[in-house]
């Protein structure tokens, strides 16, 4: 089942009433109902794979508990290293495999040694980088002994499985998300009616924006000689807008949806495109990814707190960690290498904190010289994030190459309500820039707001396409 | 919890009066086939696929056929051949679409070569179907105003944005009347070129089934007991008309036999070829085309009336 859905539609409301009537009753109610029907909303897609989570919660449940009784830190260490071999195995078996194998075989054969190709028809389980990097953090929390473990086995299952976050994030903390579970939902109106209006937002971005790109962006790169460098640099920039609305758009229903049913989630996006140099943007994209590397893998390995060479070298992992995450291709590796080199300079010249404060945080306009900086920024970026889109580095070379060829000079059928949906999110999110999502409108008059409402729902009518899937499923 | 029910209460009325609203008054606009289920149960029906859909127009028929003895008015209930080619679901929907009570009918079955095949990897023997999951196949109501089962079911098929440009326009009577013309030769090739490029597709993709030309007779022999049933091929340029004997060889022969044995004239207007027919890609008649067309039609029914 997926967001933009007509049987999510159905589902969300009829699973909303059912859980505040019988919510009622207990904790223990609550919980045990968002576990049916989170497990039912992820076996919409394949049941099968239930398993997987079931199995994944049942061991890090227990290695948790292991944690907490075992008398020495040796003890300790090796019930973390069970967690970390079941949950990397898991990820690394059916999101690695094949790429592992090919690398290998192309390996033996650029050395002389004949190999063959063994490959498997795996299917990759939606949302396992997102569930297994959750139980990761709740077991290296324990250890780290920033938390309890759960004494409930249903609660921590349904932390686990909380159907709003289980398929594209974001990657709660068991810090924050975990105690939500062990105290009794009480409905908030505040709190309910913001989660409409970020869904609401999230549904914009998502079919108005993200899926009117994604026709052009196909387009252009399915076979990018058949464009002109015009054609290619818009269906770049398009891609940045079609990724942010996909992702960000997820994110603002999932977190929307969390709050129907009395949960806060971490943000995940704070309106990264209006960000002046690559570590704000960062700092804003994909936060819950962000702050996980940056807690369970910068930190251990000494952060920016050691040597010039190894924080040089702890940014590099840092990145390329994040490239392979997305997926088993080395375009992402790639992505992942060039956001470092990007990123390097900034940190050698001390800058990578300079932006901390949303850009024109007491005025409406930035600066020139931010202005400047915010494009410099999202064109760069962009220039990257073709190796993140391409099928293969060759492709991403080649797609760059004719850009700067100048062949063509048009930019093409320019799709001018990709362009107007695109300009109106930029503006709406400007606006709100300091609050919590696009459509934190809760203190504007009755009639902008309700006129807000009404005309983002036209425009899903009117403007709004409908896909199968969003783009992070596949991570 | 009360108040937030209310203001629910109230977003979702306004969304629904809106939607509402745009169904009544623009259904035909939105959406290729959603007014083909927000129609009355039909008296006479034209079956087929675009090009029948396009080319065969009820409001025609139903002024020169008026005196003829039928019950009318003609519906269009044609879909494409990726939707309803011949076969039992089709032929299920046709017979839910129809007026049972009709026995004085006239029904046009468009037959193509195309809408008597199966993709390879379907065994319609096994009841492998590729039409399976799409309307009208997946519609339980045909004949609802507004039809909200459609929205839901098939709300990828809607395009309230063509609302702005109204360019094709599904009537009442279940006529897609097609503004968008070519307006140069160059378009009109490049138009045929794709039709001929799905053509070609087909002919990959797709076998000859026999499961559906038996469908064909079953449905034949049901219409028949509702009044007369006329089998056509409509015309269509010559080049793609190669196309379509190179995937069926023996389509007229058999379309032929099927239609002395359930005794039913077959009116085959490709042979037919001192009559010229505008298209619009070489495949589809355009509206102008189609009006000259069905009153064509119209004289070969009352010429072969029994």
């Amino acid at each position: 089942m997926i967001f933009n859905s007509v049987v999510f539609l159905i589902f969300l409301p009829i699973a909303f009433a059912i859980y505040w009537l019988l919510g009622k009753k207990s904790l223990k109610v609550q919980n045990i109902y968002l576990l049916i029907i989170s497990y039912f909303f992820y076996g919409c897609w394949d049941w099968r794979f239930l398993f997987l989570i079931a199995a994944s919660s049942l061991i890090d449940y227990y290695v948790a508990i292991g944690i907490k009784n075992a008398q020495s830190k040796l003890l300790k260490k090796r019930f973390v290293a069970i967690s970390l071999a079941m949950n990397l195995g898991l990820l690394g078996f059916f999101k690695y495999f094949n790429f592992f194998a090919d690398s290998l075989v192309d390996l033996f054969n650029v050395v002389g040694f004949q190999a063959d190709y063994v490959t498997l028809n795996i299917i990759l389980p939606v949302g396992i980088s997102f569930y297994t990097f959750q139980t990761l953090s709740y077991t290296l929390d324990v250890y780290k002994e920033k938390i309890e473990p759960s004494d409930s086995m249903i609660q921590f299952f349904a932390y686990v499985s909380f159907f709003p976050q289980l398929v594209a994030g974001p990657i709660e903390r068991a810090t924050n998300l975990l105690p939500q579970f062990q105290k009794k939902r009480e409905f908030s109106y505040d709190k309910a009616a913001d989660g409409m209006r970020q869904m609401l937002w999230g549904f914009f971005k998502k079919v108005v924006v993200a899926d009117n790109c994604a026709v052009f962006v196909d387009q252009a790169f399915n076979d990018p000689s058949l464009s002109s460098s015009g054609e290619l640099f818009v269906a770049m920039i398009f891609f940045a807008f079609q990724l942010y609305g996909d992702f960000a758009g997820y994110s603002d229903i999932a977190i929307g949806s969390a709050r129907l049913f009395g949960f806060d989630l971490k943000q995940n996006f704070a309106f990264p495109y209006f960000a002046r140099d690559i570590a704000e943007f960062y700092r804003r994209w994909h936060m819950s990814l962000t702050n996980w590397f940056k807690d369970y893998v910068y930190f251990p390995l000494g952060g920016s707190r050691v040597g010039l060479d190894k924080k040089i070298r702890n940014v590099f992992i840092i990145y390329l960690i994040s490239g392979f995450w997305h997926g088993a291709n080395w375009t992402f590796i790639m992505w992942g290498f060039l956001n470092a080199l990007y990123y390097v300079p900034l940190m050698l010249f001390k800058r990578n904190r300079r932006n901390l404060e949303i850009v024109a945080a007491n005025s409406f306009f930035p600066s020139l010289r931010e202005g400047y900086a915010i494009l410099e920024t999202f064109i760069i970026t962009c220039f990257i994030r073709v190796f993140f889109r391409a099928n293969t580095i060759e492709d991403a070379f080649i797609y760059i190459q004719r850009i700067f060829s100048f062949e063509g000079s048009s930019f093409g059928n320019l799709d001018k309500v990709s362009i107007a949906v695109i300009s109106f999110m930029l503006l709406v999110e400007w606006f709100n820039r300091t609050k919590l999502h696009g459509l934190a409108i809760e203190n504007k008059p009755l009639v902008v707001r309700w006129g807000a409402y009404v005309s983002i729902f036209l425009m899903i009518l009117f403007f709004g396409k409908a896909s199968d899937s969003f783009i992070y499923f596949q991570f | 919890m009360k108040k937030y029910l209310y203001k629910s209460f109230i977003f979702l009325f306004i969304c629904f009066a809106i939607l509402n609203f745009i169904m009544l008054r623009y259904g035909g606009n939105i959406d290729y086939f959603y007014n083909k289920f927000t129609t009355p149960k039909a008296k006479s029906m034209i079956i087929g696929d675009s090009r029948s859909m396009q080319g065969i127009q009820p409001a025609v028929m139903n002024k020169y056929l008026k005196n003829e003895g039928y019950t009318l008015p003609v519906f269009n209930y044609s879909f494409t051949i990726a939707q309803a080619p011949i076969g039992p679901l089709y032929t299920k929907s046709i017979l839910k679409k129809l007026d049972a009570s009709v026995k004085n009918g006239v029904f046009i079955i468009s037959v193509t070569p195309w809408m008597l095949g199966s993709n390879n990897d379907n065994d319609n023997s096994k009841g492998e179907f590729h039409e399976a999951d799409s309307p009208p196949h997946n519609m339980h109501f045909v004949n609802m105003n507004p039809n909200y089962e459609y929205l839901l079911k098939n709300l990828n098929y809607f395009h309230f944005k063509a609302l702005f440009r109204k360019k094709s326009t599904m009537h009442k009577d279940g006529w897609l009347e097609e503004s968008n013309l070519p307006d140069s030769e160059a378009v009109f090739k490049h138009w045929k070129s794709i039709q001929k490029g799905l053509f070609a597709n087909m002919d990959r993709e797709k076998k000859v089934s026999s499961y559906r030309l038996k469908s064909l007779d079953t449905l034949v022999k049901k219409l028949n007991t509702h009044g007369e049933v006329y089998l056509v091929r409509m015309p269509i340029d010559q080049d793609m008309l190669e196309l379509e004997k190179k995937f069926y060889e023996n389509f007229d022969t058999d379309i032929s036999d099927l239609a002395k044995e359930n005794n039913v004239p077959f009116l085959n207007i490709t042979k037919d070829i001192d009559k010229k027919f505008e298209t619009y890609d070489g495949h589809h008649l355009d509206k102008y085309g189609g009006k000259d067309f069905t009153k064509y039609l119209c004289e070969l029914i009352i010429k072969n009336k029994t």
